[in-house]
């Protein structure tokens, strides 16, 4: 989905209209030409325009950028990349031939290559919104979540009511989320804290059997994290298992004298009716 | 993709349907957007109290940041932050310290600066268990608030749709989560992880031509689509239309030059169809991408025989028999393993 979004991104100018380059007449009349049979999508004529237009002595960058864009469409990025490098060479300053290139090298699996073309990009027009939404993309290929997150941030800086970035904005931090508690499982797959996560999405679930065993493996695997005793006091208490729910809610209590949290809890199984 | 969306099994939709918004009831502390379950996180159970799995500096002080986070837990977060800070002037790295500041600051719903504090502290400790645990409960929390104010924005919008079916999904409920999809594609007809989820649920359903017209939906616009190809040809093996299953999963494989699946099955719909040279060439290119494919060696087996190639059939059928062996094995171990855990304890 990224590739293809980020390949019909890649179709809009940023902001820009599509730059005429300064040739005869004769020539411009076949870059036109050019130009109105890709947007037909007459995709081999356009090619085989542009072409001839280079063989005429129409070597000017935005002739390179249009063949380059014709063979993206095609799905020949190597190509597409190779008349991008030229347009680039002959024309540095536009961010358009980097951003373009961005694209292609995405779609050739070369992701950090094209982070770094498609930052150019946004340095030399930072308030473009396709360039920023192409980083974001490009971040996520590359599993850069905090990276994608800056872009998306800034997507809604430059348009705050687009529901789409904060969709994807969601997304990213979701996203980022998973990333920390893969990290997490890769380092020590017994963590306590891995446990601790389950337990959370077992009891937001409603599984209170299934977040006790969770939160009695992190328990064991780490009995130091307050919280972990604090949480097992709760569901025990839910269980209506009063006198497991008071230990527990006490060890929390060793561990943070004086929580009121925790002081809390324990008045509520005070309070609460006899033992299960 | 939908199936990432589901591990915010159902608290976008149980936040969003049923808690409160501002206030937190239970503690008085600033919930912005997230409810009672968030802040419960934020303020009930933020912290171990010895310093985490990395060593500390010695200009960092132990019992300055237990005292921190008995601060947190006594709901004193400016003091907290406080704590962190002073911490952090004496070693400004101190990876304990600025997970500290970070819950510090989540407690008192600074989120954007919670969010760089525990950056900093991955910069300098990446595989750091605290900083990765709260890192990602606050991204998780952040998702939340954003699809929140997503929804405030476009109530009717496809996306919000979208993140309804993805909690009726993730909470069983099959048959509202696909209203919630039908309702996000008739606004939205191009999401497509909803046409995909429709699919895949139709598919799996039995629904076979249904399921096609959704894979058939994201294929006009994206015709390399590889989840669509592939279950495409899927619907279409099951439907028994092999021509269309092989010319399906062709593509699939074309799509992804390293996915091993596409071309086993591609592999076997040749040989279903008595092309045995052409599910050589499809068996061959899936063993060398996934070698442990242990009926792939199988088929090529069969298929090198029909082709009249016995050597090449035997060191195929070899290679089968030898994963079958190791599977067995490890069964075996695996059984072993569950008998005997009782017995050890």
């Amino acid at each position: 989905m990224p590739l293809t979004l980020l390949l019909l991104l890649a179709l809009v100018p940023a902001g820009d209209k599509v730059k005429i380059p300064d040739l005869p007449p004769q020539i411009r009349e076949q870059f036109a030409r050019g130009l109105e049979a890709q947007s037909a999508g007459n995709l081999d004529e356009a090619e085989r325009l542009f072409k001839a237009l280079l063989e005429q002595g129409g070597k000017a960058a935005p002739v390179y950028n249009a063949l380059g864009n014709v063979y993206q469409m095609k799905g020949e990025h190597k190509q597409a990349l190779a008349a991008f490098d030229v347009a680039q060479r002959l024309d540095p300053k536009d961010p358009v031939h980097h951003s373009l290139a961005g694209v292609s090298l995405l779609a050739l699996g070369r992701p950090r290559e094209a982070t770094r073309a498609l930052k150019q990009a946004v340095q030399m027009q930072p308030e473009s919104v396709v360039f920023h939404e192409q980083l974001a993309w490009a971040y996520i290929r590359l599993e850069d979540f905090p990276g994608a997150i800056r872009q998306f941030v800034k997507l809604l800086e430059l348009q705050p009511d687009n529901p789409e970035f904060r969709y994807q904005l969601g997304h990213a931090y979701l996203d980022y989320s998973l990333s920390c508690f893969r990290k997490i499982k890769e380092a020590d797959a017994g963590s306590a804290r891995l446990h601790q996560e389950m337990g959370d999405q077992y009891l937001v679930q409603g599984k209170l059997d299934r977040a006790i065993e969770s939160y009695e493996q992190a328990a064991v695997a780490d009995p130091s994290i307050p919280e972990v005793h604090f949480l097992l006091g709760q569901c025990y208490l839910r269980q209506g298992d009063k006198e497991k729910a008071m230990k527990a809610v006490d060890q929390a209590l060793v561990l943070t004298p004086g929580s009121p949290p925790a002081l809390a809890l324990r008045r509520s199984i005070l309070g609460s009716g006899t033992n299960r | 993709m939908p199936k990432r969306h589901r591990a915010l099994a159902g608290s976008f939709f149980n936040r969003y349907a049923s808690l409160p918004r501002g206030t937190c009831r239970r503690c008085g502390c600033k919930v912005q957007a997230a409810g009672e379950l968030f802040c419960l996180f934020l303020f009930l159970l933020s912290g171990r109290l010895s310093p985490g799995q990395s060593n500390p500096s010695p200009q960092v002080s132990a019992a300055g940041l237990k005292a921190g986070v008995q601060s947190l837990f006594a709901g004193d977060f400016a003091k907290a932050e406080s704590v962190a800070r002073q911490q952090l002037a004496a070693n400004s790295q101190s990876v304990e310290a600025l997970v500290l500041l970070g819950r510090a600051q989540m407690a008192q719903g600074r989120y954007p600066l919670a969010f760089s504090s525990l950056r900093k502290a991955l910069d300098y400790s990446p595989n750091n268990i605290e900083a990765l645990y709260f890192m990602g409960k606050l991204a998780s929390a952040l998702s939340q608030i954003e699809y929140q104010r997503l929804a405030q924005l476009a109530p009717n919008s496809g996306r919000v749709h979208q993140l309804m079916g993805d909690s009726y999904q993730a909470a069983g409920d099959v048959d509202k989560a696909q209203e919630e999809y039908r309702a996000a594609l008739a606004i939205q007809p191009d999401l497509t992880e909803v046409s995909l989820e429709l699919a895949e649920v139709s598919r799996t359903q039995g629904r076979f031509e249904e399921a096609l017209k959704f894979y058939q939906q994201i294929l006009e616009r994206t015709p390399r689509h590889f989840p669509s190809l592939f279950g495409a040809a899927l619907c279409y093996r099951a439907l028994q239309d092999n021509d269309h299953s092989i010319e399906y999963f062709r593509l699939a494989a074309e799509a992804d030059p390293n996915d091993a699946a596409s071309r086993y099955a591609l592999g076997a719909a040749l040989m279903q169809k008595q092309e045995p040279a052409k599910a050589v060439e499809a068996l061959t290119a899936a063993v060398r991408l996934d070698p442990s494919l242990q009926g792939a060696y199988s088929l090529l087996g069969r298929a090198w025989t029909m082709t009249g190639h016995p050597d090449l059939a035997a060191q195929a059928f070899e290679k089968a028999r030898q994963l079958l062996a190791q599977e067995l094995q490890s069964r075996q171990q695996k059984a072993k393993k569950a008998v005997d855990a009782p017995n050890n304890e």
